[in-house]
């Protein structure tokens, strides 16, 4: 049988890629969670003492909440084998020849230093609990711009910014894996934008979770002052083991008044990792919060951005993607809160459930009383490619306020065999005619994405498609 | 000693985020002292009470108001009415239901249509006092092979708690629809499952409520696909006023072989005031590849279009809102096939409504 020559190009290696490790090239903590290892992460990240008391506080929050029991199975994951710090041996720099090779090497494979160079405005780069890269465009910086780790802002001049709005977005008694963030989180982001500042060019993270059997729980914090504008991307991977891993990460946004933010995610976590990642934004009065999001990997998927329109006049935007594969089970989409008055949100996602993977698109809308004059329009799309696998729509509207407008679609369905007997009779395969529609299914998060992500969004979703026929 | 009795009802076939709180919905009712309404049943000689299925097969089939209620029901509520439909017949069966105001009423229906039957069924609640009480109903219907049912519900009740529970099932070429006219009530708890497991089987679930000042209605549809081509259609209509709470939830569930089946949810609910709270779960579950699934909602105010459309024809905001009103339950009123029952239901609304 001739072999495929157009997925050649896609290597899965790229992201299941690891070095040999051995223990002497990382400090860690035991596996489990006990006030003594949360302490120990406390002095080992040289905590001020505020936040050694909130990470104590969210200990206790944690233990006494319960597991979610709506959502995906979390059997598989047993927190006491979860190791929930692991540093490597070597501290942040701002230059990549300084970092070391191996680490070097597996960003340069991801193709992180590359982008940086054509593409990014900055890049901060976590490798496991600590972040090991790190740097701005002076033009960047020179405008006021901060972007750094968040260890190192505690303790310079935003250290009380940064304590005004940490986890005051997301506390820790949100849900149970929020208070674990709380107690454990290591490593993410500061970004500062000041009033009137507009990024041109993207920021980007790169989360990497090399060590079998840890989690990584960093924390990014983006502050777009009046009138400011940004463009922060998130990436994310990880080798594949056959045990369990976790991401409890947490992602608070501030958008000022008249500001905009977009967050662009594309999530490619290995197939045996808990993604339960928490998002949320607060947009002020004429505001304008943007989300982008690819959901391709983890073995189990809890991820609802949510916005909260709280100034008059303040917009979102989500436009996403969420692809569920063999043994996945993805649970994701959004919440939306509409406080101010004349907000407006808008909603476009797609959902693909393939070789047995389930898919929920689970999402809430709220319009509160005095939000008047607010308008949501939301619309999600599921494409079933066969009848192994799972798709559910889940939605709730909850409205109380009389002058809103609030409307809803979905839609399920299938590959139509007209349009791939149409691209087949054109000479294409089978394989590479499904291939194509999905990706132009696809095609409202790729046009969002620039040009570089999208290439890499529309690769995962090829090498997913690898196999669908029969 | 304490005779009240707590019921989670309406539950969500698969559940979300606890916070949303829609779940499931919580009702208290009476332990003991629960007496049948009057029931009183007319059907032409061709009808029968001796059934084909059995009360434990009735039993069995899953309800829209979940298993405490079913449980609740089979124990206070007196024998079951039951009908059945012979094959090749077509039948109208009049069930008018009498709350005598005082007492809480719980009754049981079974009907069942043999192939080919036809029914309409007419089961219409009605107050003898205006003074609170709680009624509940379950009602069990089997459509057979190439069968046609047509279950009307009209609650003309006020002042009152309703709990209203529906369990269905639909053969090969079977077709039911069902017909919810809610013009009233303090607190009416609702739910219908239906379960097409017939190939080429039909359903369609059309509600019209009007949610008056500090009333509740919770309200929740299940459409089960099993069977080969089968075809669902739910709809609600619905109006909120001041203090009014409405949760509509309603699930297309399309389970392995139902191979081509169609189904759809749509809901408009119009807002009268400010302080409403409005709820929607629309779910659609799948498991099966070769289907088409569509929701869609529309909720608030109405829009500018219309009202200045009835402006400039000299019709002031409120009246606009009152025409409109009416225009949506007449929607579904209109669906209703006898002229004495849409005259009735007409009767009761229109000197609050039109």
């Amino acid at each position: 049988m001739k072999e495929k020559t157009r997925l050649d190009d896609v290597d899965r290696n790229l992201y299941d890629f690891r070095y040999e490790e051995s223990e002497e090239d990382f400090y860690k903590v035991e596996s489990g969670l006990t006030p003594g290892i949360v302490e120990q992460i406390s002095k080992e990240k040289n905590d001020p003492l505020w936040m050694r008391d909130l990470r104590l506080a969210s200990l206790k929050v944690y233990e006494e909440m319960k597991m979610p029991d709506w959502g995906p199975s979390l059997d598989g994951l047993n927190m006491d084998d979860i190791v929930t710090y692991i540093k490597p041996k070597t501290e942040m720099v701002a230059s990549w020849d300084e970092v070391p090779d191996d680490i070097k090497d597996t960003f340069e494979r991801l193709g992180i230093p590359k982008a940086e160079r054509q593409s990014l405005a900055g890049v901060g780069a976590q490798y496991d609990s600590e972040i090991v890269y790190h740097n701005i465009r002076e033009e960047v910086a020179a405008q006021g711009v901060i972007y750094t780790d968040l260890e190192s802002a505690l303790h310079g001049p935003y250290a009380d910014m940064i304590r005004e709005h940490f986890m005051k977005l997301l506390p820790a008694n949100d849900h149970k894996f929020m208070a674990l963030h709380g107690a454990v989180w290591s490593g993410g982001s500061f970004v500062y934008v000041p009033p009137g500042v507009k990024v041109e060019i993207p920021l980007q993270s790169y989360f990497r979770l090399n060590a079998p059997g840890a989690g990584q729980f960093e924390h990014t914090l983006i502050i777009v002052d009046e009138g400011a504008d940004l463009h922060f991307i998130e990436g994310c991977s990880a080798p594949k083991y056959n045990i369990a891993n976790l991401h409890a990460g947490a992602v608070e946004l501030f958008v000022g008044k008249n500001a905009r933010l977009r967050y662009s995610t594309i999530e490619n976590w290995s197939k045996n990792m808990y993604n339960l990642n928490s998002k949320r934004a607060l947009v002020e009065e004429g505001g304008k919060m943007e989300w982008v999001s690819g959901s391709f990997g983890s073995h189990t998927g809890y991820l609802y951005p949510m916005t909260i329109l709280k100034g008059d006049n303040s917009k979102c935007e989500f436009t996403g993607i969420t692809f569920a594969g063999a043994g996945q089970h993805l649970d994701t989409r959004l919440k939306i809160v509409h406080s101010g008055k004349n907000t407006t949100s808008a909603v476009n996602t797609k959902s693909i459930s393939k070789s047995g993977g389930i898919g929920t698109m689970r999402s809430s809308v709220l319009v509160n009383p005095g939000a008047e004059n607010a308008k949501s329009t939301v619309d999600c799309a599921t494409l079933m490619l066969d009848s192994e696998s799972c798709s559910d729509t889940i939605p709730v509207m909850d409205i109380r306020t009389q002058s809103a407008d609030v409307g809803h679609e979905a839609k399920i369905g299938r590959i139509s065999n007209d349009a791939i007997f149409y691209l087949m009779s054109r000479g294409m395969t089978e394989e590479d005619a499904r291939a194509m529609i999905v990706s132009g299914f696809a095609d409202n998060v790729s046009k969002e994405l620039p040009l570089e992500y999208a290439i890499e969004m529309n690769n995962l979703i090829r090498l997913e498609m690898v196999g669908s026929i029969g | 000693m304490d005779n009240a009795r707590d019921l989670y009802v309406n539950p969500l076939p698969k559940p979300t985020w606890h916070r949303c709180r829609v779940n499931d919905a919580r009702i208290t009712v009476k332990k003991s002292g629960v007496l049948p309404a009057t029931v009183s049943v007319s059907a032409s000689s061709g009808v029968t009470a001796k059934m084909n299925t059995s009360e434990e097969d009735f039993r069995r089939m899953e309800s829209g108001m979940g298993k405490e209620f079913e449980i609740y029901g089979f124990e206070v509520s007196a024998a079951p009415v039951c009908r059945h439909v012979p094959a090749g017949e077509d039948e109208e069966i009049d069930v008018d239901i009498w709350f005598d105001g005082k007492t809480d009423c719980f009754n049981s229906f079974r009907f069942e249509a043999e192939d080919n039957a036809a029914a309409d069924i007419y089961m219409i609640c009605r107050q003898k006092k205006q003074t609170s009480f709680k009624g509940g109903l379950d009602t069990r219907i089997k459509v057979g092979k190439n069968a046609h049912v047509r279950l009307i519900r009209v609650s003309l009740v006020k002042g009152s708690g309703l709990y209203n529970n529906v369990a269905a099932s639909v053969d090969d070429g079977g077709k039911l629809e069902i017909v919810n006219i809610w013009p009233d009530g303090n607190e009416v708890f609702d739910g219908c499952a239906i379960d097409l497991f017939g190939e080429k089987s039909e359903s369609s679930i059309d509600t019209a409520y009007d949610a008056k000042e500090g009333t509740k209605f919770d309200l929740n549809y299940v459409a089960r696909h099993r069977g080969r081509e089968s075809v669902c259609e739910i709809t609600a209509n619905g109006i909120l006023a001041k203090g009014a709470e409405k949760c509509f939830r309603s699930t297309v569930d399309f389970i392995t072989g139902c191979v081509e089946a169609r189904g759809v949810e749509n809901e408009d609910v119009l807002l009268l005031d400010e302080d409403v709270i409005n709820k929607t779960v629309p779910l659609i579950l799948c498991t099966e590849e070769n289907v088409e699934g569509e929701h869609g909602a529309t909720i608030g105010k109405l829009s500018d279009e219309i009202l200045f459309y009835l402006n400039t024809r000299g019709i002031d905001e409120k009246t606009a809102y009152r025409l409109i009103s009416a225009g949506r339950m007449a929607s579904v009123i209109n669906l209703i096939p006898k002229g004495t029952v849409r005259k009735e239901i007409f009767e009761h609304i229109g000197s609050e409504r039109i």
